[in-house]
């Protein structure tokens, strides 16, 4: 679940704007990660989002996706 | 635990500023240099009589060498603690206790930053600050810190108080009507609502009129026993109590977005300081974002906790409202060189010595300082200052 969410303004020609987020996980830890493939202005404290580790930029990586969105 | 009681045995008596702004083509040794020869020469003490140094820097760990070769003196003693911009306020129970030890005389406190002219400047240290000391568990999700930290602060603060973009906003306006009375101040034009509102976003829920202002500036204060300084050239300062809490680094550790270890400073602050809150008569604290202000004055207990943002509501900190805050401006309008606790400090001193011209709050006897360090409040520093009057 969301426990805080930013989004961070970038220029366009930089990549544009992009969220960060803190989830409380539901082993009880809270991690920072970014919530992809959603606007980040739609992102909502209290929201539930799915975990998945992935291998971007040359690093694995938490990234989040809204429950909704599961395939 | 049992503690020494130093309430009110320790004095500032002499503050000195240079640079505050913007200073080009000064280096960060020569803009403390400044300040602490202000300082001397504002207590009426020569650079000899100094032999307790306090100092940190941004980006050099062993600073307080740098800073004892360059004023070309030999303390015998010496605090480099680095807990971000409090450290300036932590430095004075330290500094105190090594007074009352008789470890040494005369404390020096300095600071200086080049950040906003330097070529080297914010962003290229940003950049090498990240490589040498990089948070492994963020970095790879770029939050654009500080700002982002302290904006998942307030986006969290808003959701469980209902504090709004207006209530952030009525801290930037105090700040700023603060700073168009004080001549030292950087960023005194007119501002408004509106404006900040409306203004450009750098990290939601913040715009550029939430985060503080990057400039140059230094800052410096000398601390004796309060039985030295009344022989000395200004009023003293006493210091009644200086507590400080440190209670995590990244914004992921922090347990409770909304609240910070202001809580626990502010409560040994006042305990020691034997006063209340209803005798404050002024408070500067460490405004690095709007929401730090809102945060302090709920942990400190000038309001309740998801209280503060009706606290600060229609003008009620700035000049005129029922609280005097950052009466200097803070670090949103007056000045804001990375580390900020010198001059919140240097604040309230011209206060309590009734220095402050157009700004000065009429018959200030007390003051409360909080500094603020870190990415996510991680560390506090509270300190409560006085006049003789009220020892």
């Amino acid at each position: 679940m969301i426990y805080s969410t930013t989004t961070v303004r970038r220029k366009i020609d930089s990549g544009g704007d992009y969220n960060v987020c803190l989830v409380d996980l539901e082993e009880g830890v809270r991690v920072m990660g970014n919530v992809i493939e959603l606007n980040s202005n739609d992102v909502y404290i209290g929201q539930k989002v799915d975990l998945s580790i992935e291998h971007i930029d040359g690093i694995q990586k938490v990234v989040f996706r809204s429950s909704k969105l599961k395939k | 635990m049992n503690h020494i009681d130093t309430r009110g045995k320790t004095a500032i008596v002499g503050i000195g500023t240079a640079g505050c702004g913007e200073a080009p083509g000064m280096s960060e040794l020569e803009l403390l240099g400044l300040a602490t020869h202000a300082a001397l020469e504002d207590a009426g003490l020569k650079i000899k009589d100094i032999d307790g140094l306090c100092t940190a820097n941004l980006n050099i760990a062993m600073w307080p060498l740098n800073v004892s070769e360059y004023l070309g003196i030999h303390p015998t003693f010496v605090e480099g603690t680095n807990i971000g911009g409090s450290s300036f306020i932590a430095h004075q129970k330290p500094a105190t206790l090594a007074l009352l030890s008789g470890q040494c005389n005369a404390v020096l406190v300095c600071y200086g930053s080049n950040q906003r002219t330097s070529k080297f400047g914010r962003k290229e240290r940003s950049i090498a600050r990240n490589s040498l000391d990089p948070s492994i568990f963020e970095d790879p999700y770029h939050p654009f810190d500080p700002p982002s930290s302290y904006a998942l602060i307030a986006a969290r603060h808003m959701y469980e108080y209902g504090t709004t973009r207006k209530h952030l906003a009525e801290v930037a306006l105090a700040a700023r009507k603060w700073a168009q009375l004080n001549p030292e101040a950087f960023s005194r034009d007119p501002l408004d609502l509106d404006t900040i509102l409306n203004a450009r976003m750098i990290s939601d829920p913040f715009t550029i009129y939430d985060c503080c202002q990057v400039t140059d500036g230094a800052g410096a204060y000398i601390i004796t026993l309060s039985d030295k300084a009344k022989d000395l050239k200004k009023k003293p300062v006493f210091i009644l109590s200086n507590e400080t809490a440190v209670w995590h680094r990244s914004v992921s550790n922090m347990k409770d977005l909304t609240i910070t270890p202001s809580k626990e400073s502010g409560e040994r602050a006042f305990n020691a300081a034997k006063i209340s809150h209803r005798d404050i008569d002024v408070v500067q604290v460490y405004d690095a974002f709007t929401i730090n202000t809102i945060l302090a004055l709920e942990d400190l207990g000038f309001c309740k906790k998801g209280e503060g943002g009706e606290f600060v509501n229609n003008g009620s900190i700035a000049p005129g409202g029922k609280l005097p805050v950052n009466t200097n401006g803070g670090g949103l309008s007056c000045v804001h060189p990375n580390m900020y606790g010198a001059f919140a400090t240097i604040e309230a001193v011209r206060q309590l010595r009734g220095e402050c011209s157009l700004r000065q709050v009429a018959n200030a006897k007390t003051a409360l300082i909080n500094g603020n360090g870190g990415t996510s409040a991680s560390s506090q520093s509270t300190s409560i200052l006085c006049t003789q009057e009220i020892l």
